[in-house]
Order: C-alpha cells, then structure tokens, then sequence
C-alpha cells in the first residue's frame, strides 16, 4: 500500500529535474554536456542526497544519473547510477528507451547489479511508465495515468523475484523468502477513497524465518485481493490458493495440501480486524475464523474459530500426530469426526467447545484402545461446564472396559468427575471423585477407585491367563501423584483359590516411562493348594499355604527384588503330595534336591503325605537366595515329610539365578498351561 | 559487607564438597537407565547427521535443541522434531533416573547440569553447543 | 540501601542454596556416570579421551 505514495514522489522527482534544468541553463545552447546538481529530496519514506544529472545533449542523447545515497525504509545504498543510452528530453515529457540502473556490489569481488530499464513520462497528461528489467524474462513495470476523477497506477509483473523486495521490508528482516511473481495490480486513486486490485500468480515461492521453524518451498499459489481506502481505514477482501508446494510450520508438515483460503476485513494502522476467514483442503476440512488484532500491543484482542466437521482420519497424520510426536507424546491412530470451536481474549482461551463424534484411537504398540467416543465438551475460562464423554468400548492390553460415560465438570485449569461406574466383566470400576488441575509447572490430580468384584474365570480368560475361579476386587481411596510417581492407598484383593491375596502399599514410579517401575507388598492367606497346582499343571499339593512377597519391585515386566515366602497355613487339613508335584518342586530346587534315598520309594507311590511345605527366595540383583521351611544339612527343607508315605524334598542350592529358576518352572509347566475345569 | 558475606558464601561453596565428594562412583545399571541409554544410542544414528550439520546442537541444560531447521531438507524437519523432542524426553529421564536409583531424587538438577557439561565437553568437532550465557559456537 | 539488603539478602540466598546443594552432591562420580553413559550413547572409544572430571570439582 505504501506504493502510492513512492510513485507520486517519483512523479514530483522529475518534474523538479526538468524545471531545474530549464532553470539552470542561460542560453549558452550548443552541445556541450551538462551537469545538473540537484542537491537532496526528501519525500519522507524515500530520502535522496547528492543527486546529479548529466546530460551530454539538453535535446536528449546519453544521460546519466548518479546519487550518493538513497535511503528507504531504514535501508541505505550507496552511489547508486542510472545511465539512459539515449533520453529524450522535450516539452512534452521524458522518455528513455534503453537504459539501466547500476547498483554496486557489497564487496569490491562481486560484479554490481546492473538492471535494465524504460521509462516514459509525458507531461501533459502526468502518465508515466517505467519498466525494469532485473533478469532475462523478469520485468517489473509500472503505469501511471493521471485522469480527472485522481490517479491510476498499473503494477504488472512478469515473473518478478519478490525476494528483492526484501531490504525494503525491515519488517521481515529475519525471514529469507523468494519466488516469482505475475500479474498485476491496479491502483486507482480518486479524491474520496483509494482501491486496490491484485491478480497475482506466485510460483516456486520459498520463505523460511532465522530458525527454519517455518519454511516452505517450490509453493504454487494465487491470490486475489480488492481492498478499499477510505481515510486512514482499508477494507479488503482476499482469496489465496494454494495447490501445490510444501510447507513446514513447527511441528507441522504440509505436501501440497490444496489449501484455500478466503478472508475480508478491514485494517486501519492500529487494528487489523479479519471479519470473515476460510481455510478449506481435502486434509485439513474446513476452518473459519475471525477476530482483531492489535498492531502496536502485538496480541489478539478477540478471535474465534470454529472447524467443520474434520476427518481425524485424514487429519491425524498431518495434524494430530507430528504435534504429539513434538510433546513426545503416544502414537496413536485416529477416526472418526471432530468439531473443535474457540474464542481468544487477550491471547488467552476464553471458551472452547470439542465435538467428537464416533472417534476410535488406538495406540501403535497395541497397549491400549478406545472405540466408539462421543464427547461434547464446552469449556469456559470463567464459568464451570458439563461434559459428557461416553466411550463404547475401551481395552487395556486385552481386557475390554466399558461402555465408559464420564460426566465432567469442568472448571479453568480443573476438572472433577464426581462418580462413575465403569463396567469391567461381570463387575464394575468405580471411580469417585477424581479432580485434575493442571498446573503451569505440574499437573496434579487425586480420584478413588474400586472395583466391585470379578469373577477370575472371566478376568483370566480375558487375560489369556490359566484360568482361575474366585473373585477379584479393589479398593483404592486415594491415589496421588509427586512428580513421575503414583501411589495408591488401599489393596487390591483378589479373593482366589478359596483363599486371598491383597496387594498394598502400591506405588508405581514412571508409569509412562520406557520402564515402569512397580513397588508393593503382596499378602497371600489360605490358598487352596489343590486349586493352584491342578490350575498351573503342577501336579497335585492338598493343603493350604500362605505366602508373603514383601518390598516387591519390578522394572517392566522384571522384577528386580523382593523377599518372599511361602509356607503351608497353620491348622488342620489333610496333607498330601502327588508324585508329579515331587518331581517338580525338586526341579525346582535344581539338580538333586530330592534325597536319593527316595528316589525307589517316589516309583511305588502315586501319593505322599508331608507335615509342612514351602520356600523363601530373596531376590537381589538377579539372584534367587533360596531357602525352606527348615534348614537341613547343606541344605533346606522344601517339604517336610510326616505320616505314612511320607516324603521329605531337600534344597542344596541357595544361590539360583532368577532367569533359571522362571526357566524351570516354565519347563515344569510348560504345555499344561490348559485351562482346568473346575 | 555483603562482600564478606559473599566471600565466606564462596569460601564454603568451595570447601564443603571437597570434603563431601564421596570416592564411590554412582549407579547407573538399574534397568531403567540400562533400557534409556539403549533407546538414546539407537537414535544416536539418527542425530548424528543433524549434529554434525548444525541443525541440532548440545544445550547447556542436558538438552538438545533443534537450531537451525534450514539445514535439514523441509520434507524432514518434522521427524527431525520429533527425534528431538524423543531425545529430550529420554534425557529427562535418564536424569531423573539416575538421581532416583542413587536415592535422591533431589539430586535430579545437579544431574542434568552435570550431563549439560558433559555432552558439550564431549560434543564432536564441527558440532554446535550452547555457551553458558546461552550462545551458540561451533567446536 | 534496599539494593544493599537484596545483595545481602541473595548472599544469605546463595549460601544456604550451595550449603544445601553441594554438601551431598558427589560431583565427581556424576562426572564419571555421565562421561560412562555419553561414551555408550555417542559410541565414543574408550580410553580415547580420559575423562575430565577426574578430580573432584566444585559444582555450581
């Protein structure tokens, strides 16, 4: 915009040359050169000194134009000269055919730049028209007409590189950009208002900023642009397409995205309003916007948005993905359809309503999923809101939970879901009262969780574990987070094998880390030992036995310490041992731990009756120190016989690598691991 | 006065970890830092180019930055992000790590200023990391 | 005089800070666990540099 006036000063420059000349010169006449001296101009954005005219012939002939300095938009060049093979120099105006403007190198190396020109002006009718011509096939050319209603001036380009541009933009001092540009521009200026209309063609256009943040490249687009002046006010209205070239934008990644845009507003010095902004492409849908913005604060002063409804398909990729890789976030696959409404306030979100309809993620590593979310969300910075998220269908490794509706209350930064029942199986998760505030530093965010008992023949199976039968419930009242670490009050309590094992003490260290950590202490009470052994194919123990794993710790799926202990409950209950289960607990503790002795005596029976059974293993840095119910010479007792056939296991190994003692166990129930029905 | 004050401030920032400085080394091999120090090394192959053209330098705070983005291809710049951000959080968490297994958590800034030298320290010629007053000079 | 106090004040700050910090920081083995993971993660030879951090430094 700021054009206009450089061309009227233009125009003012050489009217001021001619009357100098005409001014300057008695009537020596003849041909001999003459230097004109036309001291300094200044036409505010533009400033000129040391300017001189050297004319060989006052009729025409070669000319030469030299200036010490010009000075534009906070740019200075230097000895800048303008040579005219041949001017014509006459009442009715200016005219040179073939000339060029020199422009000197920014090191004495480099060749200067030398532009060709033409230039014509013609004094009754203030027309003019200058052409440059900085490379082959490139021409910059501007008309100018004067008419009685004001003034019209036609800027048409042909392939012109508006990376030139670029010293006069301090503005954009830190951006690189370039690309040719073709079309034209009319200006027409009448006394009551300005208007301006563009039909530009942009090809192999290329910008990137200092840090390469924002960048693209070989970009094809048009841009059509009217717009109005009326006093210090312009009002315009644009049309940008963009169907080829790519784009980088932080994180975001944009191939030839087909993107266009219409938009109007006004812009008066101070304030840029955008009254009506479309956005549409085949991978973004659709986006309007609008909103002001404050030039001299530099911040929005209001906006909105509102999307169409977006393919998150087709999204995700381009949108959705590149920003949760830059947080490191989870890779996830997205569909389904999303709306997604704003309004900014002073650079800050005021309002935000999220739609989801149908929308199905899952994540690569196939750890989680969730299918079938429909969400309405509105959000106010001021006022608490409803939610309501509902979810067909969540699963968790293999087990499916749902279907999921969460009511929220939404709050600023905070979120509560006062309660919600979650099916899981034949049971329920019951969440109460969980809160979230994200903080600026951290987030925080406390909820108490149940879950109503399920039956373990259903979990298990779901699990594609061994099947079990008992019942599994929990009871967590609070868990908090400090940093990258959870802990959970309360047990988890599985009631199993007609006995109960309770998990305490939970804490869980970098749950979404490469490694999760695991820490807690496991009470096992009563277990029916029958069930157990039948379960894992272990032969056959009768009796019941307690156990204790305390300071558990376990990095992913290993764990790393842990004393344990497990030995047959106190009281009175038939005892026996099946010769298979011999066999496997003395696998168990490594080779020999069955008496030889026994080894004749093992043959003849199917069946043995012990006084008592069990095991310790402490576990530290991958070894097993191992230990029984009572110690033996160089040794341990694993069972303990009593009774008529009796039958005592003894241990010689204390140290047993944790790798080998998992691998002995696998061995002794590998391919048994069949479900048993109970 | 609040130049003697300073003076003794300095004089027992010196003295006391003399003393505290504990010969014994830290440990390092728990599975988390083991498992970390795996994913970092494989992507290593990755940076290295990036590294070496001065697209991503050593940040004087343990980090990684992506500085200069003109230097890698368009089409790349978005995996090039991620891979940074990847990195970071690795890092974070090796630090954090690192301060937990040695059973102070508290540790975890001292850690990662120590590593911040480190890596520059060890940064390969022609590579780009961070002076302390946060400027940007090639080895 | 305020300035005065403020310096005083960061002084006061910056001793407790450093008497808190470096009493139990073992600045030397983090130099040595770090230069040992870098020299795995960069793929760095061994021994082809000794590591700098041999004697004990202050930490600040």
């Amino acid at each position: 915009m700021q054009r206009i006036p450089a061309c009227s000063s233009t125009l003012r420059l050489y009217a001021f040359v001619v009357a100098a000349a005409s001014l300057t010169l008695p009537g020596s006449g003849g041909a001999q050169s003459v230097v004109l001296s036309l001291g300094s101009l200044d036409a505010g954005v533009l400033r000129i000194d040391d300017l001189r005219l050297v004319l060989a012939n006052l009729r025409g002939g070669p000319a030469d134009l030299s200036l010490a300095r010009l000075t534009a938009a906070g740019q200075v060049w230097r000895n800048l000269s303008a040579r005219c093979e041949r001017i014509d120099l006459t009442r009715e105006g200016l005219a040179c055919e073939r000339g060029e403007i020199r422009l000197p190198a920014a090191d004495a190396q480099a060749k200067a730049l030398v532009i060709p020109l033409r230039f014509n002006w013609r004094s009754a009718t203030g027309a003019f028209d200058l052409a440059l011509e900085p490379s082959a096939g490139e021409t910059w050319r501007v008309a100018g007409v004067q008419a009685a209603g004001g003034r019209t001036a036609r800027l048409v380009f042909d392939h012109a590189d508006f990376g030139r541009l670029r010293p006069l933009l301090p503005l954009a001092k830190d951006w690189q950009f370039g690309g040719r540009v073709s079309g034209e521009a009319i200006v027409e200026r009448a006394p009551r208002d300005t208007t301006v209309k563009a039909n530009l063609t942009l090809d192999e256009t290329r910008f990137a900023d200092a840090a390469g943040a924002h960048a693209g490249e070989k970009i094809a687009a048009t841009l059509k642009l009217d717009a109005r002046q009326q006093g210090s006010r312009w009002s315009w209205q644009a049309a940008v397409n963009w169907p080829k070239g790519d784009v980088y934008w932080a994180p975001f990644f944009l191939a030839s995205p087909g993107v266009a845009l219409t938009a109007s507003g006004t812009f008066d010095g101070k304030q840029a309003a955008i009254g009506a902004m479309r956005i549409e492409g085949p991978s973004l849908g659709q986006i309007d916007a609008s909103g002001i913005f404050d030039i001299a604060a530099g911040k929005i002063t209001t906006a909105s948005f509102a999307t169409g409804m977006l393919d998150l398909q087709q999204l995700a990729p381009g949108f959705i993905a590149p920003l949760l890789e830059s947080l490191a976030g989870p890779k996830l696959a997205w569909t389904g359809q999303a709306r997604v409404a704003g309004e900014i306030r002073d650079n800050a979100f005021q309002s935000a309503n999220v739609t989801l309809r149908q929308v199905a993620l899952r994540e690569a590593g196939g750890h989680y999923a969730l299918e079938g979310i429909d969400a309405d969300i509105p959000w106010r910075d001021d006022a608490t809101t409803e939610a309501q998220v509902n979810i067909v269908r969540a699963t968790l490794g293999k087990l499916p939970i749902g279907p999921i509706a969460l009511p929220l209350r939404l709050r600023g930064q905070a979120l509560r879901l006062s309660q919600a029942k979650i099916p899981l199986l034949d049971g329920e998760i019951v969440l109460d009262d969980v809160r979230f505030t994200r903080g600026s530093e951290r987030s925080n965010w406390r909820a108490a969780i149940a879950v109503t008992p399920v039956s373990m023949e259903k979990l298990t199976e779901a699990l594609g574990w061994p099947r079990m039968s008992g019942i599994f419930s929990a009871s967590i009242p609070g868990i908090h987070q400090d940093g990258s670490t959870i802990a959970l009050d309360g047990a988890l309590v599985v009631q199993v094998f007609d006995g109960f094992a309770s998990v305490t003490d939970l804490k869980l260290i970098e749950p979404f880390g490469r490694v999760p950590r695991l820490f807690a202490d496991v009470e096992l009470r009563n277990l029916d030992l029958e069930m157990l052994t039948r379960t894992f194919s272990f032969g056959t123990i009768t009796g019941r036995i307690d156990g204790d794993l305390k300071g558990l710790e376990v990095a992913g799926t290993r764990p790393l310490r842990f004393d344990a202990r497990i030995e047959s409950s106190p009281g009175d209950y038939r005892k026996r041992i099946s010769q298979r289960a011999v066999q496997n607990i003395s696998a168990l503790g490594g080779a020999g731990a069955a008496a030889a002795i026994q080894r004749s005596v093992l043959r003849v029976f199917e069946e043995f009756s012990y006084g008592k059974l069990g095991m310790t293993c402490a576990l530290r840095d991958g070894i097993c120190e191992m230990g029984g119910v009572e110690p033996a010479p160089n040794g341990y007792v694993m069972v303990k016989g009593a009774g008529v056939p009796a039958i005592s296991v003894i241990g010689y190994n204390r140290r047993v690598d944790w790798e080998e003692l998992l691998a002995r166990l696998r061995r002794v129930t590998e391919g048994n691991m069949k479900p048993v029905v109970k | 006065m609040s130049i003697l004050i300073r003076r003794i401030a300095t004089v027992l920032a010196l003295s006391l970890p003399l003393a505290a400085v504990a010969q014994g080394n830290l440990e390092i091999n728990t599975p988390a830092i083991t498992s970390l120090k795996g994913a970092m090394q494989s992507r290593h192959g990755q940076l290295a180019p990036y590294y070496a053209s001065g697209a991503v330098g050593i940040a004087r705070d343990g980090s990684i930055v992506l500085r200069d983005a003109n230097a890698i291809p368009l089409a790349q710049r978005q995996t090039a992000t991620g891979l940074v951000a990847a990195e970071n959080n690795d890092r974070a968490a090796l630090y954090r790590e690192i301060a937990r297994a040695n059973g102070h958590p508290e540790w975890e800034a001292e850690v990662r200023s120590t590593f911040g030298q480190r890596w520059a320290d060890k940064a390969q010629p022609g590579w780009f990391v961070q002076n302390a007053a946060g400027q940007w000079s090639q080895k | 005089m305020r300035i005065h106090r403020m310096i005083l004040l960061a002084a006061a700050l910056g001793l407790s800070a450093c008497v808190t910090i470096n009493i139990y920081f073992p600045a030397a083995a983090a130099e040595k666990a770090a230069d040992k993971i870098i020299d795995e993660v960069w793929q760095l030879k061994d021994g082809a540099k000794p590591p700098a951090g041999a004697q004990p430094k202050e930490t600040k």
